[in-house]
């Protein structure tokens, strides 16, 4: 269930608590419109999932047990989650992942990224699924 | 000499074995329900084509589907994949008997 907030959730999914910390330091530091929860695995994401409904999810995908290729897979293929839209967030820069990528995710955001350009890409993605 | 059944299996199930290769069987799947989503509407086709559950099950309806029609709907996925190397890797995983009946119908690598 969506928590009574009119700030936008968003779920950060990556192994690297660095990557959380600073992208959630640095999204605060743009804007009040999002909060954003981090989580260091797939598993813990899709157990989040299965309380809460983020407006996106931000996914890594070289990560140990689950990559985030199956995540997105596990979330697609829920009905209940299959609409939250997924902006992949990797180290993965060849033209082959990212072709592959964005032709189940809303975006796909290579690392390292600036995060104006972040803030800006996900204030698309979320503003095209209103 | 393959079937239309035939070679649409082989078609789908190279692009499922691309796309697994460079990211996950589960995550192929998904691509592929996505497209036929997507698509479904245009190319009624694809109604004939099952992608759940990792297996593949192509209705033998298909074998007196229109050849434009066939040729249309892989046309249309085609351009869909990018970029083109995973095209080119999608046409090596066939094998001559799939490429020759694809190009007869007019399909475009």
């Amino acid at each position: 269930m969506k928590e009574k907030t009119s700030k936008k959730l968003i779920i950060l999914v990556d192994d690297n608590p660095d990557v959380l910390y600073s992208v959630n330091e640095g999204l605060k530091s743009l804007t009040k419109e999002y909060e954003m929860i981090g989580v260091q695995s797939g598993k813990e994401c899709l157990e989040l999932l299965k309380k809460q409904t983020p407006d996106l999810i931000l996914l890594d995908i070289m990560m140990p047990e689950m990559d985030g290729w199956d995540v997105c897979a596990k979330i697609k293929s829920n009905k209940k989650t299959e609409n939250i839209p997924i902006v992949f967030l990797t180290a993965k820069t060849d033209p082959i992942s990212r072709g592959i990528g964005r032709m189940a995710s809303a975006d796909y955001i290579e690392k390292p990224f600036n995060i104006k350009d972040l803030k800006k890409r996900i204030d698309e993605v979320i503003n095209k699924n209103i | 000499m393959k079937t239309l059944q035939d070679v649409t299996k082989d078609f789908f199930e190279s692009i499922l074995a691309v796309i697994s290769k460079n990211s996950s069987k589960n995550y192929g799947i998904v691509i592929l329900n996505n497209m036929k989503k997507s698509l479904v509407k245009d190319f009624p086709i694809l109604e004939l084509i099952d992608f759940d559950n990792g297996s593949m099950v192509i209705d033998a309806k298909i074998k007196s589907a229109d050849d434009q029609d066939l040729s249309n709907l892989f046309n249309k996925i085609i351009e869909i994949i990018s970029p083109d190397v995973l095209r080119l890797f999608i046409k090596d995983q066939l094998d001559a008997g799939d490429i020759k009946i694809l190009t007869k119908i007019g399909v475009k690598f």
